[in-house]
């Protein structure tokens, strides 16, 4: 985007510093967006995406931070060593660097699948003034099971069947045993803290949200009211696509980035 | 201790970035560095953060390691659309260049997974600075995927026309296709060959690559479909042509290594590999 | 009459893998990876709609390539899971 600077930064102190982008659009920005990745295979398979929105969304005036949280993507260490409430605290530590650096304007976040919970999580502890979440992840267990299935799946695609049981595997998840999901080690704390607290829920007030179901077909209809229950005054569209964070291929997100920008500008006003 | 830089350079006019993995203080001499090319629509951190694991193993070994997205992917500059194997190939060997202009790095090592391990060989095949190749479910190069590969010319005009296409000024004009196409078609191979400008490109490469003087370790996962022709193919054009090579087939294993197990497997070997490359190069 | 279950997968698999093409163009003997380009991902998508659309669920030992080949298997694999 012309005007625009990308700069590469580093959140923190130590050993464990975060790593992110900085998008600065020209001039004054509007409004500042905090970005939050999805996790596991998500991260890889959604980057291109999530580095045009925020080149858009700094096209039109935003300031945009994205950055990884520890145990992912660039950032330090192993995924084993963290769980749900560290990356929450990164939340925080990359909120905190992008007010600093752009103080005095509005501030929000924007979430893809487990970073979108915990966007709309944060967005009701941080002074936020709108979140946007892609198609956040159902209730933590479920979401186990939707992982499980997906290894079943890609067990029959390498094997010819599925090896692994589901059964055996939630088996050992619960003993406290750290299983393999297709790379990624899922640890004892991470499944624990993941079925324990709901992340991006009760709560009072909220700022402005949207949440955006990405899919063939509209959200199952439970899915929905959890969401509305826990954000009664959300706003809720479905962009139909393919889930763009699971595919193999490069997808062409421009319709739902326009169509979050919009709803931003919107937001802001 | 090794440390992490974010890095970016400029290759064609646009913006590529990525990591850089310094590694802790070595013996003597420039340290071995490898450069990490992703698949075709990938990113720097490869499958399951594989990439990231790798650099970081290989930097503790001493290698510097350059982690970067091919423009049009990940956080680089360029139109999603118009990327090709041809514009990863140049971008590849800018990283070169820039890993080189850092600092003196001997051995340059190319790590390529699937199509990357494609460009890997491409790369190598026109740019003398890459010495070694460590190719994960490397994708087959031009005739390779298929169609018988043509008969090469005498091995002294295969030498000649590596000479040239080892200088940068060279393969930027084949990349570019300023080259006059068919004189240099019709001095490399032996019989003009009908296909796309993508395949015939490929196939000028792939003859290149018969001058390739540096080794190459290939790993594969024995239950991927997708590459097994592709390892049979790589491993007969290696022996026709004298090219240093290892095999390795890691049991099972589908074509992106998605277990830790595989995944160890995938990197240690290839550690172990690099340790013995640059051992090698330094008689 | 009933709809057969073939052409609800038809549909299903159109619909939910977004495959430019009509259902009725989908042949049901054809390979669904190698002539319409399903891979993993598009089978999670298949599996989620199967469980959704005909009320099963998928055994983890039901997770067989051979029932998600073509849509004439996948209707074989419906029809025994419907009993």
């Amino acid at each position: 985007m012309p005007g625009t600077l990308e700069e590469q930064v580093e959140i923190g102190e130590g050993t464990e510093l975060l790593r992110g982008t900085l998008h600065r659009p020209a001039g004054t920005p509007r409004c500042a967006v905090l970005f939050c990745y999805p996790l596991f295979e998500e991260r890889k398979s959604s980057c291109r995406p999530l580095v045009e929105a925020a080149r858009h969304l700094a096209g039109a005036g935003c300031a945009v931070l994205r950055f990884d949280y520890r145990g992912c993507g660039d950032g330090p260490g192993d995924f084993e060593q963290y769980a749900p409430s560290d990356w929450l605290a990164d939340v925080d530590a990359a909120a905190g660097f992008l007010i600093r650096h752009a103080p005095a304007i509005p501030f929000g976040l924007l979430g893809l699948r487990f970073g979108a919970n915990l966007a709309l999580q944060s967005a009701r502890r941080l002074p936020a003034a709108f979140a946007v979440a892609w198609e956040p992840i159902p209730e933590g267990r479920a979401w186990i099971e939707e992982e499980l299935r997906r290894k079943m799946v890609r067990e029959m695609m390498t094997f010819g069947r599925s090896r692994a049981s589901r059964g055996a595997l939630r088996e050992q998840l619960e003993r406290g045993c750290l299983v393999d999901l297709d790379g990624y080690p899922v640890s004892p704390r991470l499944f624990r803290e993941l079925c324990g607290d709901v992340p991006g829920e009760t709560g009072s007030a909220h700022p402005p949200v949207l949440v955006v179901h990405v899919g063939p077909r509209d959200p199952p209809a439970a899915r929905l009211a959890a969401l509305r229950d826990r954000f009664s005054s959300a706003e809720f569209r479905t962009w139909r696509a393919l889930p763009f964070w699971n595919r193999i291929g490069l997808t062409d997100c421009s319709a739902l980035i326009r169509t979050t920008g919009d709803w931003i500008e919107r937001a802001l006003t | 201790m090794t440390t992490e830089q974010a890095i970016c350079f400029e290759n064609d006019g646009e913006t590529l970035r990525g990591i850089l993995h310094l590694p802790a203080r070595t013996a003597s001499g420039p340290p071995p560095g490898v450069v990490f090319l992703h698949g075709w629509s990938g990113c720097r951190l490869g499958p399951h953060r594989m990439f990231v694991k790798a650099a970081r193993r290989f930097a503790a070994q001493g290698w510097m390691c350059l982690r970067f997205d091919f423009r049009g992917r990940g956080e680089s500059d360029g139109a999603s659309d118009r990327t090709t194997i041809h514009s990863m190939i140049s971008d590849t060997h800018g990283a070169i260049e820039f890993l080189r202009a850092r600092q003196t790095v001997r051995p340059v090592v190319l790590l390529g997974i699937c199509s990357g391990g494609k460009v890997a060989v491409a790369a190598a095949a026109s740019d003398a600075r890459a010495e070694g190749l460590v190719l994960w479910s490397a994708e087959p190069l031009g005739g390779l995927g298929g169609r018988p590969i043509r008969a090469g010319r005498s091995a002294r005009v295969l030498r000649e026309y590596a000479h040239k296409l080892a200088r940068p000024e060279t393969w930027r004009k084949l990349l570019r296709l300023q080259v006059h196409g068919k004189l240099v078609g019709k001095a490399i191979l032996q019989a003009e060959t009908p296909d796309r400008a993508e395949r015939r490109d490929e196939d000028r490469l792939l003859e290149a690559f018969r001058a390739f003087g540096g080794r190459a370790l290939f790993v594969y996962g024995g239950n991927d479909p997708d590459t097994k022709r592709a390892a049979h193919t790589y491993r007969r054009f290696c022996r026709e042509n004298s090219i240093a090579h290892q095999f390795h087939e890691i049991a099972e294993s589908n074509h992106s290594f998605y277990s830790l197990a595989w995944e160890h497997e995938a990197i240690e070997r290839s550690a172990a590999w690099l340790a013995r490359l640059h051992a090698w190069s330094r008689t | 009459m009933a709809e057969r279950i073939e052409d609800r997968l038809k549909r299903m698999i159109v619909e939910r893998l977004f495959l430019k093409r009509a259902p009725d163009e989908i042949e049901e003997d054809k390979s669904l990876i190698n002539a319409y380009g399903v891979d993993s991902v598009s089978l999670l998508e298949l599996v989620v709609g199967l469980e959704e659309e005909f009320g099963i669920s998928i055994e983890d030992d039901e997770f067989r390539v051979e029932h998600f080949e073509t849509v004439a298997s996948l209707a074989a694999f419906v029809r025994e899971k419907m009993g």
